[in-house]
Order: structure tokens, then sequence, then C-alpha cells
């Protein structure tokens, strides 16, 4: 994997995050819904067609900054980033997509659009639980999203996705990650020392 | 065997960062954010410039183009700006007779407080969109302080600045967040939206003279954001005089802030918004939706408003560590 490539790549998908998210949230004036991921989807290439520390870092990495970009009020008077969450979510969305990508068809958009949904919600559910629990022991913060909202997202990031694949595909050679490489279920200790 | 070993001892942190409470993690939290905000700013800030050259920004008026439209348009702001100054006027008077009456029992006065305004471009939101968090462009540089008040199109309020401001950055929490808490407004029958026509004959009487509208009974109450953009409260009657109707809250009639122990004088009789819905209870009291004349979520600029009052209870540097002077863009009233 092509560091510096996918370091590009996923800054430039951040921002459009920040910038189009709200743009394209299915919501009523001045209320809030669903909105599609832009980073998510390179977390989940990665995860296919990435070695899988490679990979890991990738999700834990993107996930982090995706945290620090999510401001919310504590008390009324003070903007907070709560670090974790999204981190520990896409870490677990990406590696249970490497779990999976054996089986995977990785040439079909359709196919990585869904695995987006799948490995989304299981990002979700684990930041949503995260974020819970971090609520339980500091009242001040303002209420994290729903998990039906964060399950709207992650619906909604199946668009994206399918979109996104077609530009990942055309940037394999940038972000240095190829799909001829087919990896099985089973070859972890090979990736998690970096080895192809 | 070292890879796995970096990754889980990074996966802890992130837990142990993630359930720890923010005053524990501040002082890692607030450069990190920095840094990402200030680095995808180059590309986030142009692609929201474009988009909101695409939809642009909403306004109240009577629609069509030309000088005509102009016309009306300016007038019409004009006539928003004095029904401000008017209301604001009699709020102050209002207040001198309570401060002579405190003045007596020996009480200091405080000076009048002008304002100075900064336009602040809108450069995103945040990730996290279940809160409605702005990010603008204008921080402890331009004297931004925590507190400092934003409106749009001169009158309408939209919220105001959290803690922390960055050099050139900060955030603005508006009304109708459910973090920003309870919010006190007054009504003044007749003081309608642009555009509206009042439905009652008396209304529209007093309508046509704001004067009247203005300085007679109001009412008040006390809202309370509902999430979705809106908010919600009961109203009560203010200066109800025995013999006379008491006046009603109708649709379309502006909503003013007046709350006076949780936002600066300078805010006082902003247009918090208009009032969408009117239900009544079995008991009788009405109960309003009240929804801002522009959504927050289309803005592509505020006008962030600082008074000398807010300067000098806030730290001269603001809390996010100043190092150049507050350079006022412009100095008006309201």
């Amino acid at each position: 994997m092509n560091r510096l490539g996918t370091f590009i790549v996923g800054y430039i998908l951040l921002a459009l995050e920040l910038s189009l998210r709200p743009e394209l949230m299915l919501a009523s004036s001045g209320g809030v819904g669903p909105s599609p991921l832009f980073l998510f989807p390179l977390v989940v290439f990665a995860a296919l067609n990435a070695p899988l520390s490679a990979a890991l870092w990738t999700a834990g990495l993107a996930g982090l900054a995706v945290d620090l970009a999510a401001v919310r009020p504590a008390a009324g008077t003070v903007a907070m980033a709560t670090i974790g969450p999204t981190a520990l979510g896409y870490l677990a969305a990406a590696y249970f997509v490497a779990l999976l990508r054996g089986m995977i068809i990785k040439r079909s958009a359709l196919a990585f659009g869904f695995t987006c949904v799948v490995s989304a919600i299981i990002a979700q559910i684990v930041a949503a639980s995260i974020l819970l629990i971090r609520g339980l022991l500091d009242t001040q913060l303002a209420p994290p999203p729903g998990l039906w909202l964060r399950l709207g997202d992650a619906l909604y990031t199946a668009l994206t996705a399918v979109l996104l694949f077609y530009a990942f595909r055309s940037l394999a050679a940038i972000l240095g990650m190829s799909e001829s490489g087919h990896r099985r279920f089973g070859d972890f200790p090979a990736s998690m020392s970096g080895r192809r | 065997m070292q890879g796995r070993l970096l990754l889980i001892i990074f996966g802890v942190t992130m837990f142990l960062l993630a359930i720890l409470p923010g005053r524990f993690s501040a002082w890692l939290e607030r450069p990190l954010v920095a840094l990402v905000e200030m680095g995808t700013a180059p590309v986030a800030a142009p692609v929201n410039w474009a988009v909101r050259l695409v939809r642009r920004s909403p306004s109240p008026g009577f629609g069509g183009t030309g000088p005509v439209a102009e016309e009306v348009e300016r007038l019409r702001q004009d006539a928003a700006t004095f029904k401000v100054l008017y209301a604001r006027a009699l709020d102050e008077k209002e207040r001198l007779e309570r401060q002579i009456d405190q003045l007596n029992r020996g009480l200091a006065l405080n000076p009048a407080l002008p304002v100075r305004q900064f336009p602040a471009a809108v450069i995103g939101f945040h990730a996290d969109l279940s809160s409605s968090l702005m990010k603008v462009r204008a921080g402890s540089v331009q004297g931004v302080l925590a507190g400092t008040v934003a409106v749009y199109d001169g009158v309408n309020l939209i919220g105001r600045v959290l803690d922390p401001v960055s050099d050139r950055v900060s955030r603005i929490l508006p009304i109708t967040d459910r973090q920003s808490g309870e919010l006190k407004v007054a009504i003044f029958p007749g003081d309608l939206a642009p555009g509206r026509v009042s439905e009652s004959s008396a209304q529209l009487a007093a309508a046509t003279n704001p004067a009247i509208a203005l300085g007679g009974p109001s009412l008040a109450a006390n809202l309370t954001p509902r999430g979705d953009g809106s908010l919600v409260g009961f109203v009560f009657v203010l200066n109800e005089r025995p013999g006379q109707p008491a006046p009603v809250a109708e649709v379309g009639t502006l909503v003013r802030l007046r709350h006076e122990a949780a936002w600066p004088r300078s805010a006082q009789m902003l247009v918090v918004g208009a009032i969408e819905r009117v239900q009544t209870n079995e008991r009788g009291r009405q109960f309003i939706t009240v929804r801002p004349l522009f959504d927050v979520q289309r803005l592509s600029e505020v006008t962030l408003r600082l008074s000398a009052e807010d300067a000098d209870s806030a730290s001269p540097a603001g809390s996010g560590g100043s190092s150049g002077t507050p350079t006022p863009i412009r100095s008006t009233t309201p």
C-alpha cells in the first residue's frame, strides 16, 4: 500500500465529508437525518486490498480523523471532540471486512457497496456503544446521534461507496492497492507482519 | 508481532480516551482538533463555497429581480432594523426605569456600550451532524470571544460562539440546537414577519402601526429547542391592561429575544424567528412553535457582534490564546 497516496486520497475524502455531508443530509429544514460517509469506503477498500496491518492502521487513523472533526457542544458553552469511538468502530469494521475478503467479489461495485453498508453498520454500532458508555460517565457532553440515525448513515453510504468504487479502481496505482492479490481467510500472521 | 502490539496499544489508547471525561483529554484533543480543522480547510472551504454558490442563501423577501425588487429588499431590511431599534428603545426605557429604581437603592448604572461587527464566512459544519455546530472563519485574532453573538441579515439571531476560540476559527452553537438551552422571548402582536399579513383585524390595524403594536401589551414565552430546527414553548401575557382583551399569538408573528440573564444587552430584541404554529391547550394557554427565518445550515456568512460588555467580561486575549490585536471591521447599531 502506498501510504502517501492513501493519505492524500483520505485527506480529500475527509474534507469532502465535512463539506458535503450537510448538503446531502436527508432531513427537513433544520432537522437531522442520515447522510453518507465519504472516508469510510476508503477504509473498506483498504481492508479489501491492502495488507491487514496497513488496512487496520488506515481504519484507525481515518476514524481518529473523523473523531477529531466531530466536535460537539458540552454543557452549552464549550465545544469538544470525543477521541476514540469512530476510530474503534472503523477498526472493528476493517477487521470484519479483512476476515471476509476472501469471499467478496472485489471487482463488483455492488458487492463493494454492500460490504460498505454491512461494515458501516458494525462501525456505527461500536461507536454508538462507546459513546453510550461515555455519556453515562460524562453527562455534560451533548447526547450522541441515535443508533437509528447512524444506521441510516450506514445505508446511505452505499450510494457514495458505489460511486467511490470506480474512483478507487482508477486510483488503485496511486493507492498501491491491487485487486489481484486475493487473500484467503486465515492468512493473518503473514499479513500482520506486512508480507503479501 | 511489533505491528500487532502497536495496534493493540493504539486501540487501548483510543478506548481510554473515548471513555475519559473531557477535562482529562482536553489537553490532547484541542491541538489535534485545531490541526484537523486547519488541515481540511483548504479543501473543505472551496467545496463549501461552490455548494453554497449553487444553493444561494435564502431570503425571506418578495422574490423577483431588478431595481424595484432591490429597493423593496433594501426597505424591508431597513424596516426590520428600525423595528429592532424601536423595540430595543422601549426595552431600554424599561431597563433604565428599573436601574433608576436600583440606583435609588445604591446600585450603579452601567454605561451604554457600542457593538462591533465582524462578517464571518461559514466554512462548514462538523462530522457529527447530530449537533448543528457551525464553523466560521473568524477567531480571536479578529476579537471573537466565547459568547460572542452571531446574527444573519443584521437582526436575525443565529447563536453564539463556544469556548475554545482558536486564532482564526470559531464555532457557533445555533439557538435551535438542543444544547443551546432555554430562550426567553418577547412577542409583540402585529410585529409580523416579512411578507405576512395578519389574520386578525385588530392585529392587522396594529401591524400598520408598529408603535402601537410594540408599545402595547405584549406576550412572552420560554422557548426550548426541539432539535429539528424549531423552538417550542407556552405563551404568557405581559403588560396586561384591565378591560382590554389579552393579545394572542398569531402564526407569522416575529419572536424577539428578551433574556438579559443569559444573553448580552446588545443581543436583546434580535429576531429569534417567526411563529410557525399555535396550539391551545384545554386551559386556554397557547403553545407556540417558532422557526428561525433562515435555515442555519444554508447560511454562507454570519455577522458576529461583540459589545464592549462582552470584551470586558472575557480575558483580554480570548480563551484560545490570541497573539493578535482585535481588528474591528465596522461599528454599527443595532
